[in-house]
């Protein structure tokens, strides 16, 4: 058998390189925080690290170790890989390694895209990280490509076209490396495209399977769209899954129906604003849970499926956590996609009276019934929903979700949609698109959330949104940046904050840490960029000019941060 | 000597008669249509009304009017550097594009 699998190996061409990662360093990725080798710090997605060396009582003594440029200018949103001691980052056209203790360039891969891509893309020139196996790196392009490069040199292994920007598509995503495929999702829910999920040979690129998340015609689903509506009917799957090795189970999320206006598809539209938990060697949908059917608000529920056992009502259940952006948090049993708990977490939403918790569908509000006569209204919360693509963390610890979360509303008009090659279809009026924010308010609000009754035990809020990831530790320490440039850590108990440090740029990335030599240290991307920046001040400007003055002061120019105690 | 200067005088007359008769065929585009074109393309950047901050997209009611041509090329084949714009040059023609800066020469107010 040992011997099938070497000749296998060699046959594959696979590199051996000593101590390169396996999929057993994969799955142990949250136990071994010597390293950080998947998106979210383990295939849970749990973004915690048990590291404590750093702690509540001494992160006042956090100093950066080393400042790395990316000479570029785009948003940066990706997260590091660490692997020993080196760092991969990508940006939206390179990738770059870097030696974690000296914080110097090893290599750098430039990729080059058409100078139309951008057109497609329509919230933020971003990247958001790589995923790795056995020395070679796995990233996405934004004009849709997959490609792998050596962890070694930098060059290019393999790519793999996996959509066309000619019919809307991009990819921003980090890669997700499972035992049977390494997977990918796409962006273009805005651009009349249909959403699918690939899976590809880690050695060789070869397209394994595709999933389309809009069944087509004779598959089972295909109802729920009227016409030819499933052709254009988004669902977009631009966000990483997380994945169960013991149930072989793979949870990816999918985003918006198009067009946003959903009377021009009236159905429950499978399967748009869902949890798909799927097998990684076939891409076969096991179950579903959909969060809003028919949705016309963009509320994307491709963010990060949180996985954690935990006791409901008595019984210790394997659940999934996910932070919806219609408002409401989930705890779903992963095994069968039971809805356990759905409750709202931000303080204002009208666009529903709640959940059912019998059926699991969403209760349509009197402001939503009348939007769906073709009334204009103000819903909360608006387009960029109760939290946008920026991951939430979950601490074993404390039992708490950290997240930054949103309380933006948005004016609302359906209009006629018009499908026009490469942009936006959306149906709405977007002069009426208008961005508010309540009267003495703030834009956002970093919250300790109870997963269970979506009640927060505690809150900070930010007049410019947060629009970063957040990282929980066994030091009882949350961390998170701010658009305007600050790296903060909070008492993971009480939201207290304990440090900060300004850095050139706005934070919308995503924290790491990890150990070399026995040293705890905490990376993260400093870089504006993203859809608050892209869109509040177009949309929303004439009601929060002051907010817009302190986003546009800052400053774009993408690095990394790296810190460490004071010794 | 002064008829020949007269004639010379003569000659730069029609030449620059020929040139504003070109240049203002060349802009001939339309406004209404361009406002139209504009909010199938370029809203989502520039904004409703050509109103942003400029910190996503250049503030085009800043576009200096005199300068048509840098205005074809930047929509024809995208600007690199700080103000990046993707290239249109392939979806839009030539005549749309005259439309198009027929529109922004109204600073969005129309």
């Amino acid at each position: 058998m040992l011997k099938r699998v070497l000749c296998a190996a060699v046959i594959a061409g696979m590199p051996v390189i000593a101590g390169a990662q396996t999929i057993e360093d994969l799955k142990n990725d949250a136990a071994t925080p010597d390293d950080v080798l998947t998106l979210g710090m383990g295939w849970d997605q749990t973004r915690y690290s048990p590291l404590e060396q750093i702690n509540a009582k001494n992160v006042g003594r956090l100093v950066p170790v080393w400042n790395y440029s990316l000479g570029d200018n785009r948003g940066q949103e990706a997260q590091p890989i660490v692997h020993n001691g080196v760092m991969y980052v990508t940006t939206h056209d390179a990738t770059h390694a870097i030696d974690v203790k000296t914080g110097k360039n090893l290599w750098v891969n430039k990729i080059e895209y058409p100078p139309e891509t951008p057109r497609i893309v329509c919230c933020g020139i971003v990247n958001r990280g790589a995923a790795v196996l056995e020395g070679r790196l796995f990233r996405v392009t934004l004009d849709g490509n997959v490609i792998a490069i050596s962890m070694e040199t930098g060059e290019e292994l393999w790519r793999s076209a996996a959509a066309s920007i000619d019919d809307g598509y991009s990819m921003t995503l980090a890669p997700l490396v499972t035992p049977a495929a390494v997977i990918t999702g796409v962006s273009g829910g805005e651009y009349g495209t249909r959403g699918f999920i690939d899976g590809w040979d880690p050695a060789t690129g070869r397209h394994l399977w595709r999933k389309y998340v809009i069944p087509g015609p004779g598959e089972e689903g295909n109802e729920t769209w009227p016409g030819d509506t499933w052709k254009h009917g988004g669902a977009p799957t631009w966000i990483t899954g997380s994945y169960d090795p013991e149930l072989n189970l793979v949870y990816w999320g999918t985003g918006n129906g198009g067009p946003w206006n959903a009377e021009f598809r009236k159905g429950d539209n499978l399967y748009i604003t869902s949890t798909l938990a799927m097998r990684p060697e076939t891409g076969e949908i096991v179950w579903h849970y959909q969060y809003s059917p028919n949705d016309p608000y963009d509320y994307d529920e491709v963010g990060e499926n949180i996985l954690t056992d935990m006791m409901i009502d008595g019984q210790n259940r394997k659940v999934m956590i996910h932070v919806g952006r219609n408002g409401f948090i989930y705890v779903l049993d992963r095994t069968n996609g039971e809805l356990l708990r759905a409750n709202q977490y931000v303080k204002h939403l009208n666009w529903a009276d709640g959940i059912d918790m019998k059926t699991g569908r969403p209760i349509d509000s009197e402001i939503t019934k009348k939007m769906r006569a073709g009334e204009e209204i103000v819903v909360w919360p608006g387009a960029f929903g109760g939290k946008n693509w920026f991951p939430a963390s979950y601490s074993p610890k404390t039992g708490l979700v950290y997240s930054n979360t949103l309380e933006i509303g948005m004016g609302y008009k359906p209009v006629e949609p018009k499908l026009v090659k490469a942009t936006f279809y959306v149906g709405i009026d977007l002069s009426k698109a208008l961005f508010y924010v309540k009267e003495g308010e703030k834009h956002s609000y970093l919250r300790g959330i109870d997963p269970l009754t979506g009640k927060a035990k505690w809150e900070v809020g930010f007049d410019v949104a947060n629009w970063s990831g957040t990282m929980a530790t066994g030091g009882d320490l949350v961390f998170t940046g701010a658009q305007t440039g600050e790296f903060m850590a909070f008492d993971a108990n009480t939201g207290d904050k304990l440090w900060q440090f300004q850095t050139g740029s706005g934070i919308i990335g995503q924290p790491v840490t990890y150990t070399i030599d026995g040293v705890q240290y905490i990376t993260v991307a400093s870089g504006i960029g993203g859809a608050y920046r892209n869109y509040f001040p177009l949309l929303g400007g004439v009601n929060a000019p002051e907010v817009v003055e302190k986003l546009t002061k800052v400053q774009p120019g993408g690095s990394f941060w790296t810190f460490a105690l004071l010794k | 000597m002064r008829a020949r200067w007269i004639r010379l005088t003569g000659i730069g007359a029609t030449m620059l008669a020929t040139t504003v008769f070109s240049l203002s065929a060349q802009a001939a585009g339309s406004a209404e249509t361009g406002k139209e074109l504009y909010n199938t393309y370029c809203v989502i950047c520039h904004g409703p009304n050509m109103v942003n901050s400029g910190a996503r997209a250049f503030d085009l009611r800043k576009f200096p009017l005199g300068d048509r041509a840098r205005f074809i090329k930047s929509v024809k084949d995208g600007k690199k550097g700080r103000n990046e714009m993707p290239a249109w040059g392939d979806v839009l023609s030539a005549e749309e594009i005259d439309h198009l800066w027929a529109y922004t020469k109204t600073r969005g107010k129309m």
